[in-house]
């Protein structure tokens, strides 16, 4: 992360460092202080959650949200399939302060076209109808379990909205609360990630 | 000087025909199941077979005992080979190697303490050297016992800087009862190690470092047996054994040749299984491994307590940072196996007052807080200390993947953060603790001490000294007013309500230092004839979510938080969170919102929002809503 911040200064260069997204709490004393720095490295950490598997929790990034939200000047995305994490690489490289993305490591199907819009603090609704009942936020391997979820209920006829937030932060929470109140107030949130210091 | 007697041919096939069949057991438990590391796990079989069933002294039957030599596999993926020895040794059922990586199995696919020889939970590399130099510290200066601690590395992780500072702080305390192994194997996960063979380099290095070095062949049985022995006799100096192996060793077509790193061997190339059965000629011999000498007693279970109440009048203006160091002084006549750690800043932290008293007991650790919170853990094992950590709070940072192995490692450290927050003052952002509750939040088995004032300080302290998992007690710099009689009881999880009146109009919730700024703020407000309910929490984890509650409930649902901290993961979050499904709780949550600055700490807490004026403003603010 040092060598990552050094090659940034004065512009000479867009870094881009990558780990297992656990490995960064190795180097959040260094992250800290790239804020501090007012550096524009972007960091990617795979193998986020339990959905790694076998090898186990010391592997798995399962409070790597809670340590890069609290780090200011950090934009944090979270995309959801191979489509909007070209689009959030490429915005990390246009976008000042910290970026961290998150990735994972099971396939998940690509659930938006090639030609969709992505923005920093914009989510998307993927999944509604005219009468939702519930809204449920997920991200990455969650907001798949969100859609099977959501397809599972429509046949008991209960209707859910799925919003995938994009980045956590900053969060869309215009489109969450519309949402949500079209959905009577009821949110449900679902993460590979730790309870606390969470979205 | 004792002389070495060579061990006989007998006993060295012996310890060859183990190496093989841990090599067989490795193979086939990450073939059933297709994922894991056998080629890490071939190229420590000798190692493992000589450690396990030549040197290291230890009751088979009970891998927890205190008198056992103490084996950290810090190369934590080769964890089937930990497994496969100590099924050798007859405590795993061999069968049960087969369930490797299952979801009902305790035979994780990287090493945890939920089994009784695993002291530390490894995986994430670096790590185990620092542990070791816990146990090897406590081993020979508190424990003053004839235990040796052995620890296992692989040459990719010795490119973590906390290996070095393991390296640093063995020969710096002469832990002669230590030995660092490193399987330089030459081939890293995605290429090459950076030295690959070059051992010499390794010596240097090591050599460098103060450590007593031998490089050997890593596959000869002979040759480790030797070296091992050697390193029981130097005294002053930890040894390092620079073992050189071939990753995949055994394994025709597939030994010393890259990309096989975290790969079961496939089925097409299981004929190397007959290559290493055919090489055992006693297979059915078992080795019992040699019984330590029994010179160390088992812990003391008994809780400690401080010997009499905090001795402060309300009013005594006192820093929570030396309240610490008063407690911990005074908490360490409650129990011999109180010890402090510190990484240099003991005269900013107050932990030199616990050092003043009981100079044997207290570990300086230098600037090195990665070392410094493995050796914690490391101390802590076994239950031989109950020990305490303390540096800046925002330093705690540095050790954040060690802290979160701490968690996995069922570890029962106490961590002491001072310098929380703006309120430092003029040192600037770099000293300031912002982000520290957000990051101990997040690690399960944490328990979150943030006491506001002396008498607090001192029970939280007692408290982490009792309880389980990490804990973390968040200090301030500024010297404020005791709020708390001596006498006052607290508990984990019961938050204090300091200011109540049956006509209150917002319930602010404020800690250690804008706890202070909440009661100064209150005094404002009801000069201007306006009530408010002023909450302590004590700790922010648990949080005391039934009071909170209640309160906000007699002010019409309204909460307004304030702390010393960024406004993400921390006091007002956590509020946030627990009142998450109540409906009609607003919360108005008033934080650090941006990278701060140098100046006098009452500038900054007015100028970042949370000092008395703005918590005032705040309540005027939700009136006129």
């Amino acid at each position: 992360v040092s060598v990552a911040i050094g090659c940034a200064v004065r512009d000479r260069n867009v870094v881009f460092a990558s780990t297992f997204a656990t490995f960064f709490t190795r180097a959040y004393d260094q992250l800290r202080m790239a804020a501090i720095s007012e550096s524009n490295i972007n960091l990617c950490g795979s193998h986020c959650g339990v959905s790694i598997g076998e090898d186990g929790p010391s592997q798995m990034g399962l409070e790597d949200l809670a340590m890069f939200r609290a780090i200011p000047t950090s934009t944090i995305f979270y995309p959801s399939d191979g489509v909007s994490t070209e689009k959030a690489v490429e915005l990390a490289a246009i976008t000042k302060g910290l970026c961290f993305i998150r990735t994972s490591r099971p396939e998940n199907n690509i659930i938006y076209n090639c030609n969709e819009d992505f923005h920093v603090g914009q989510a998307k609704v993927v999944f509604k109808s005219n009468d939702d009942h519930v809204t449920v936020v997920g991200a990455g391997v969650t907001l798949h379990e969100a859609l099977a979820a959501a397809e599972m209920l429509k046949k008991e006829r209960i209707n859910v909205r799925v919003i995938d937030p994009f980045t956590i932060k900053p969060l869309d929470s215009k489109t969450i609360i519309d949402s949500a109140r079209a959905t009577r107030g009821r949110i449900v949130t679902v993460e590979d990630h730790y309870y606390e210091g969470e979205k | 000087m004792a002389s070495y007697h060579k061990p006989d041919e007998k006993t060295l096939q012996g310890l060859r025909d183990i190496a093989n069949k841990l090599r067989i057991h490795s193979i086939k438990a990450t073939c059933a199941s297709n994922s894991g590391h056998p080629t890490s796990c071939c190229s420590a079989a000798e190692l493992m077979s000589v450690l396990f069933f030549h040197t290291m002294r230890y009751k088979a039957d009970d891998p927890r005992n205190q008198c056992n030599d103490r084996f950290v596999l810090s190369k934590g993926h080769a964890a089937p080979i930990l497994y496969a020895a100590w099924a050798e040794a007859g405590f795993v059922k061999e069968s049960d190697l087969l369930n490797l990586r299952k979801l009902d199995c305790d035979l994780e696919g990287h090493p945890t303490p939920k089994l009784a020889f695993v002291d530390v939970a490894t995986g994430s590399l670096g790590q185990g050297l620092g542990a070791s130099c816990g146990m090897a510290y406590t081993g020979k200066y508190f424990d003053k016992a004839s235990y040796r601690v052995y620890c296992m590395l692989g040459d990719g992780e010795c490119s973590e800087g906390s290996v070095w500072e393991a390296m640093s702080f063995a020969s710096y305390y002469k832990l002669d009862n230590l030995v660092a192994i490193l399987d330089v194997n030459r081939l890293g996960q995605s290429e090459p190690a950076p030295l690959q063979h070059d051992m010499e380099t390794y010596r240097k290095r090591c050599e460098a470092f103060g450590w007593n070095t031998y490089v050997v062949d890593g596959h000869d049985v002979e040759e480790l047996c030797k070296a091992f022995w050697q390193a029981q006799q130097v005294k002053d100096k930890p040894t390092c054994i620079v073992a050189k192996t071939f990753k995949g060793k055994g394994l025709k077509n597939i030994e010393d040749i890259e990309n096989w790193h975290g790969k079961p061997i496939p089925k097409d190339k299981l004929d190397v299984l007959k290559d290493l059965e055919s090489q055992i000629q006693v297979p059915n011999k078992t080795v019992c491994p040699e019984l330590p000498n029994d010179d160390v007693a088992p812990a003391d279970l008994s809780p400690i307590s401080l010997p009499s109440p905090p001795a402060y009048k309300k009013g005594d203006k006192m820093a929570t940072r030396q309240a610490y160091g008063i407690a911990l002084a005074r908490l360490g006549q409650g129990s011999q196996r109180v010890v402090a750690l510190d990484g240099d800043t003991k005269n900013s932290t107050f932990s030199e007052l616990f050092k003043k008293v009981y100079p044997d007991r207290y570990i300086e650790c230098f600037i090195a807080e990665q070392n410094m919170v493995g050796v914690a853990i490391g101390c802590a094992t076994r239950d031989r200390t109950v020990a305490f950590a303390s540096t800046f709070a925002a330093f705690f940072s540095r050790a954040y993947d060690q802290i979160r192995m701490g968690a996995i490692s069922q570890s029962n450290v106490n961590l002491v953060g001072s310098h929380c927050g703006v309120s430092i003052g003029e040192d600037g952002p770099s000293q300031m603790a912002l982000e520290d509750l957000a990051m101990f939040r997040a690690i399960p088995t944490c328990t979150v001490f943030y006491p506001s004032d002396a008498v607090s300080t001192e029970r939280a302290v007692e408290l982490s000294a009792n309880t389980k998992g990490i804990c973390f007690i968040r200090t301030s710099r500024p010297a404020n007013a005791v709020i708390y009689s001596p006498d006052e009881k607290f508990e984990i999880g019961v938050a204090k309500v300091v200011r109540q009146s049956d006509s209150d109009v917002v319930t602010v919730i404020g800690a250690g230092v804008t706890l202070h700024e909440a009661l100064a703020a209150y005094d404002m407000l009801k000069s201007e004839g306006k009530n408010i309910c002023v909450i302590d929490p004590f700790t922010i984890k648990p949080l005391d979510a039934a009071t909170i509650l209640s309160c906000a409930r007699a002010t019409g649902g309204q909460i307004i938080t304030v702390e010393d901290h960024y406004r993400e993961g921390g006091l007002g979050e956590a509020v946030l969170s627990a009142m998450g499904g109540e409906p009609g709780i607003v919360v108005n949550r008033l934080a650090v919102t941006g990278v701060p600055h140098s100046g006098k700490p009452q500038e900054l807490l007015d100028m970042f929002g949370i000092s008395a004026k703005h918590i005032a403003n705040a309540v005027r603010q939700t009136c006129a809503n």
